[in-house]
């Protein structure tokens, strides 16, 4: 496919290749999406000669780099979209099917002339003459190496981390009198601000991803013989390119499953009187600050029953166990569990869902299911925007102090005002504004020295998880702010916490999971019993 | 904060018979691990507590925004537990596996210094009666006197085994 000698002439003028391969690259990237659309609109002219263009223009730009492989691909193809446009020749399956392999090949070259020319070692004299300044004026936007931005996120995070420390240290500064307490201040908010624009440039919008799982998408449908019709809304929403990048597995797992057994064959479909096409429906948006994705199904939805056959033959529940439905459709994310008939080539690949719930809780998100037999199914994503930073609300348990995030918190009520109840088995619970919730001291949840008496200072947080709610009595809250998120390596197996926070002492305060929060209670209420 | 690096070590030309240690008192005995797989040697800090990590997890401290796994060495090696003093130390030790860097702090009664031991003189611990202790993987005699050289591998990727022991928990 890559001639050496097409290296050779690109490596002559290393500078223009690199913009070369980033353009085809976009150039391919429209094209796939064009052609997608194309394929559900087979008539429409303006689609045809958009990428009729983007293909004239990777063959122009190939041939004057002396990328001749590629040009030659992308001549044929524009040949036969040629023959399209004087119709010459009708835009058919098989058209579009030559168009996306075409892409195929051409991303694969792109990706080996992009691997010779970085394995090449950048000569001495690389850096920019006048010349390329002259070709460069005015940029609209510069590409920035993502590490380099890696390093600029990090850095502003120990500024944060330095800056509530010196508050800590210089009781000064709390006095607004004081000149240099302002001028503190002031630079309190330039950090913030700082902070907010190089997080910002983190920020990618989730398109890109959308178009990669719209072709995902396209292929399995073809692979499973349904035909399905991909709706996309929200392509804008934008998120941390980390979280993507951990984003895109699980997304395309998910979209794959959802082909592989949401939707039914046609014979089914035609039974139920279902439309012949299935519709996926891929949905972005934002939610109180976090970021929602969904993937819904007009399929067959998830069978309670046969969930409960199958986790019960694979050990996951006992045979008596009496769990809601919500519970049976949520052991799917069970290690071990797999409702697929058959290992297909499509989604039974070892990649399972629970490995998608550990994907996302790895984020500190939760991925929720909403199902209906014979309606379909709704997976649904919650992330946080950033991996980075994390509003919190940092409390005092005993003598320990800790961060929960705040997206959890639904209010807080002083101790004094809640009534606390025995419920059967001795098994305190409180009531608020009508909804009744397990009550439990946080001290003692995590095992830690109790302090000795409840006092004015203490409060009772009530949270939410999942629709699922609980009031946690904690010694002292000394408000919400930002914390700069620190993984916990060696430890990452405890039950509980998803990493910690420096605190402006210099001290760590652990970042409580809420979702493991509520295994821990179920764990030790079932020690109880 | 009184920091000892010994990052300088590392570049530095190997003696083939004869390998660097960073020696330290724990419970009137001298143990050591080796000087290349020490980071630093840090003034005693108290860590914040991980609930349900297991027992030789002491807690968590914050290293220049890192955040590092505290070990209660006394724990691991079975001897009674003491109250941190003002000679307490830190020794964050790490290990790298691939491309991810495990490390962890030691909490050790004194630190004493480098010292160069013979691959010669170390005796390994099936030859050794004194100890049957997993942590060590030999015993040599050095000017400090008996010494029980340390397996950092060991320390640092059992160090999370009590968090897998919490997970069985009911």
């Amino acid at each position: 496919m890559m001639p050496a000698a097409d290296l050779e002439a690109l490596l002559a003028d290393r500078e223009m290749a690199d913009l070369f391969v980033s353009e085809a690259r976009e150039h391919l990237a429209s094209i796939e999406t064009l052609v997608l659309e194309l394929e559900q609109a087979p008539a429409d002219r303006s689609l045809v000669d958009a990428v009729y263009r983007s293909f004239h223009t990777i063959k122009g730009n190939a041939y004057s780099i002396g990328a001749r492989a590629v040009g030659t691909v992308a001549h044929g193809i524009e040949s036969l979209l040629e023959e399209i446009r004087s119709e010459e020749r009708r835009l058919g399956q098989d058209e579009v099917d030559q168009i996306l392999k075409a892409v195929d090949l051409l991303k694969e070259a792109l990706d080996l002339l992009a691997q010779g020319l970085h394995a090449q070692a950048t000569p001495a004299g690389s850096g920019a003459s006048a010349d390329d300044h002259q070709r460069f004026e005015e940029p609209a936007s510069i590409k920035v190496d993502t590490r380099r931005l890696d390093t600029l996120v990090d850095m502003v995070g120990e500024l944060m981390i330095l800056q509530s420390m010196i508050r800590e240290a210089c009781p000064a500064l709390a006095q607004s009198d004081q000149v240099v307490a302002r001028q503190f201040s002031t630079f309190g908010r330039l950090l913030s601000e700082l902070q907010r624009v190089s997080l910002s440039m983190r920020m990618v919008p989730l398109g890109r991803t959308f178009r990669r799982i719209a072709r995902v998408v396209r292929d399995a449908s073809h692979a499973c013989g349904k035909p399905v019709d991909l709706v996309i809304a929200g392509e804008t929403t934008e998120l941390d390119r980390h979280v993507i990048e951990e984003l895109v597995d699980p997304l395309m797992h998910l979209v794959r499953n959802a082909i592989d057994h949401g939707v039914e064959d046609a014979a089914t479909r035609q039974r139920l009187g279902k439309p012949e096409r299935a519709e996926l429906v891929l949905c972005a948006s934002h939610h109180e600050g976090q970021v929602c994705i969904e993937i819904s199904d007009d399929g067959r939805g998830l069978d309670a029953a046969k969930i409960r056959t199958k986790a019960v033959s694979r050990g996951l529940i006992g045979d008596a166990d009496d769990l809601s439905s919500s519970e049976l459709h949520r052991l799917i994310f069970e290690p071990g569990f797999s409702t697929a008939e058959a290992v297909t080539d499509l989604s039974g690949r070892g990649v399972g869902m629970d490995v998608v719930r550990r994907n996302i809780e790895a984020l500190g998100g939760r991925v929720d299911i909403r199902t209906a037999v014979d309606q379909g199914t709704t997976f649904s994503l919650r992330v946080p925007l950033t991996m980075a930073i994390l509003k919190g609300v940092l409390l005092r348990a005993g003598d320990e102090r800790f961060v929960l995030p705040a997206h959890v918190l639904r209010e807080a009520l002083r101790r004094a005002d809640c009534d606390i109840h025995q419920g059967p088995g001795g098994k305190p619970f409180v009531q608020v504004r009508d909804i009744t919730m397990p009550f439990i001291e946080l001290s003692m949840l995590l095992g830690g020295r109790r302090q000795q008496a409840v006092d004015g200072h203490s409060v009772v947080l009530v949270i939410d998880v999942d629709g699922r709610r609980a009031a946690i009595q904690v010694d002292y809250v000394f408000g919400v702010q930002e914390f700069v998120v620190k993984p916990l390596t060696t430890i990452d197996r405890v039950r509980g916490f998803s990493g910690g926070a420096v605190l402006g002492d210099g001290g760590v305060g652990l970042i409580l999971d809420p979702t493991g929060l509520f295994q821990l209670m179920d764990a030790t209420s079932r020690a109880a019993a | 904060m009184m920091t000892t690096s010994f990052q300088a070590n590392r570049q530095g030309p190997r003696s083939t018979a004869a390998e660097r240690y960073v020696t330290f008192l724990v419970a009137g005995e001298v143990y050591a691990v080796p000087a290349l797989s020490v980071r630093e040697v840090i003034r005693w800090v108290p860590p914040a507590r991980v609930p349900h990590a297991g027992p030789s997890v002491k807690g968590v401290i914050n290293l220049r925004g890192e955040i590092v796994t505290v070990l209660d060495l006394r724990m691991r090696l079975d001897l009674p537990s003491a109250e941190p003093t003002e000679r307490t130390c830190i020794v964050v030790v790490t290990l790298q596996r691939g491309a991810v860097r495990h490390q962890a702090g030691l909490i050790v009664d004194t630190a004493l210094d480098v010292t160069r031991i013979a691959d010669a003189d170390v005796q390994n611990r099936s030859g050794a009666a004194a100890t049957e202790r997993h942590d060590v993987t030999g015993v040599a005699r050095t000017k400090s006197g008996i010494t029980m050289v340390l397996d950092v591998e060991r320390l640092v990727l059992d160090g999370v085994g009590p968090a897998v022991a919490a997970e069985a928990r009911p």
